[in-house]
């Protein structure tokens, strides 16, 4: 075996060489890995999005007017009972009205309403978003404690049909964006191995084993793959910040991915991807080339 | 050395290459191929060569029958038959002295010593002071001359030189010829194609006539008319 920096010696006198095919190749590695990249972090975004708002799904449930504490006690054990509850919590219907007297303390309430209207309220956030349906039918059934339980349940299916459709769909298409992003790297590549056919087939011909031949070509992908990528996440990271920030001064409650380790996972995600990418690439046109 | 026997090669278009040709040629040999234009001469160094897969027949070079070769045994064959191309292939992006050198990096020598084999083999067909040229920059009895020196700088066991004189005048062509004769005595077989004549006759050495792809006549010390 001779020694690796041969091999490393012979790959950077390739890219030099086909100089031009190099810039090419370089140029649709980063320009693929880009595109991917702008759509992992638009569906990680997405993503995010749908947890936010099926995050905020809670279950109010409104007490009848004539029960006791001991009722609301056992009602509560009732209610802990779930195991996909994550947190319950009592409103007193005088508490409450407290506070909507202050939030409408400009409209002088009082004047219209003599007598707090509002039901002591119990509100139930869950742990699982899919389960609220399920124990929303079972609770209705306590018909002697609960009024009515309001749930945004219309909405509460359409959220979560959309966000199990958009995760499905965002990562399917991840998934087919990276199979088309290496079909272009090995045609690309494969282009800069054909008008080097003649070369090869000489090597050939004067002995060369097939992995002869084969490492300084790997060595080049593996080479395209580090610098194409490396140039596709920095791209991707400065350009990623700029529009976040921009969006989040105009819409301040957007619940974008900003500063978290989930884009540090992504930005190395991609940059081993396009490492690989450059490798396969390289290696499956080759090995096509010396068939 | 080499036993062909009975060795068809059929191609795509149902043209005959070579036809039921058997021939013997033992270590050491030097053996002229001649024969018109089209006979079937570099089909029979494309079969030894492993470039191209015998039809039928049976053709054993070295360990090798050829019949059989494995994927994994082509390069290792070709070390030990080198071959000097009618149309030279040489790499058009590397120097004279790369295209040389890159035999012998395959063989995994160390620097120092390939540096060394190709200035010998350079020295030998008289070429040192173009080791740096691209191929390009070099006359066609010239790029010939690297061709050979390529195909012989790791010494392999047999030399088969097609039309290795096609583009040199008579006195260079001589020359060739003395430098293959030359390497012949250091035990290398050594199979030279040629429509050269005036060459074949004054070397006196042994004669195959290809004809139509068939082998015509085998003479020891023959003539070539
Ligand atoms: N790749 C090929 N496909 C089809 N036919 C071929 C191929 N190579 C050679 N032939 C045919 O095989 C026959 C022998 O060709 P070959 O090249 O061996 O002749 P040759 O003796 O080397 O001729 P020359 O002296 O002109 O070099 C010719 O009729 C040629 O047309
Ligand atoms: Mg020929």
């Amino acid at each position: 075996m001779p020694s690796l920096f041969f091999f490393i010696r012979e790959a950077a006198i390739g890219l030099r060489r086909s100089g031009l095919m190099t810039v090419l190749s370089l140029c649709t590695l980063a320009v693929s890995m880009l595109v991917l990249g702008f759509f992992l972090l638009f569906t990680v975004n997405v993503n995010n999005l749908a947890d936010f708002f099926v995050s905020r799904l809670e279950i109010r449930v409104f007490f009848r007017d004539d029960i006791t504490r001991r009722d609301k006690r056992d009602f509560h054990t009732v209610v802990q009972g779930f195991d996909t509850v994550r947190e319950v919590e009592f409103v007193d219907k005088a508490v409450a009205w407290e506070t909507l007297k202050q939030q409408y303390s400009g409209t002088q309430l009082t004047r219209y309403i003599d007598k707090n209207p509002l039901p002591d309220t119990m509100i139930i956030r869950v742990t699982d978003q899919t389960k609220i349906q399920a124990m929303v039918s079972k609770l209705e059934t306590y018909t002697t404690v609960v009024d009515d339980i309001v749930y945004g349940g219309y909405i509460t299916e359409r959220i979560q049909l959309l966000s199990k459709w958009l995760r499905i769909s965002g990562w399917g298409f991840n998934a087919l964006l990276l199979l088309a992003t290496l079909m272009i790297i090995v045609n690309t590549i494969r282009l800069t191995i054909m008008a080097r056919h003649n070369e090869v087939e000489i090597m050939q011909l004067v002995g060369a084993t097939r992995w002869f031949i084969r490492w300084p070509f790997v060595i080049e992908g593996f080479v395209l793959g580090v610098v194409g990528s490396t140039v596709s996440v920095v791209m991707l990271k400065f350009s990623y910040d700029a529009v976040a920030k921009y969006i989040q001064q105009q819409f301040p409650f957007m619940p974008l991915i900003f500063n978290s380790p989930i884009l540090w996972w992504i930005y190395a995600g991609l940059f081993i991807i396009g490492t690989v990418l450059g490798v396969m690439g390289a290696y499956i046109s080759i090995s096509r080339t010396l068939e | 050395m080499i036993a062909i026997q009975s060795l068809s090669k059929l191609y795509d278009n149902d043209c005959y290459g070579l036809n039921d040709v058997s021939l013997a040629i033992d270590q050491g040999e030097f053996v002229f191929l001649v024969g018109p234009s089209g006979s079937g001469k570099t089909t029979l160094f494309n079969v030894l060569h492993g470039r191209e897969r015998p039809s039928s027949g049976r053709a054993q070079v070295l360990a090798y029958e050829l019949t059989r070769l494995l994927a994994d045994q082509l390069p290792v064959l070709r070390r030990d038959v080198g071959m000097i191309f009618q149309d030279y292939k040489l790499l058009p992006k590397r120097t004279v002295y790369e295209n040389i050198a890159f035999v012998l990096q395959v063989l995994h020598y160390k620097r120092r010593r390939i540096h060394q084999l190709v200035h010998q083999v350079l020295d030998l067909v008289g070429l040192t002071n173009k080791a740096h040229d691209y191929p390009r920059a070099l006359s066609g009895g010239e790029q010939q001359r690297i061709c050979i020196a390529r195909a012989i700088v790791h010494q392999p066991r047999i030399l088969l030189a097609d039309e290795p004189t096609g583009n040199l005048d008579p006195d260079t062509a001589w020359d060739i010829m003395q430098l293959l004769g030359k390497i012949n005595q250091r035990k290398t077989t050594i199979i030279v194609a040629t429509h050269d004549w005036r060459i074949v006759n004054k070397m006196r050495r042994r004669v195959v006539r290809l004809m139509n792809g068939s082998v015509v006549s085998d003479t020891i010390m023959g003539h070539y008319a």
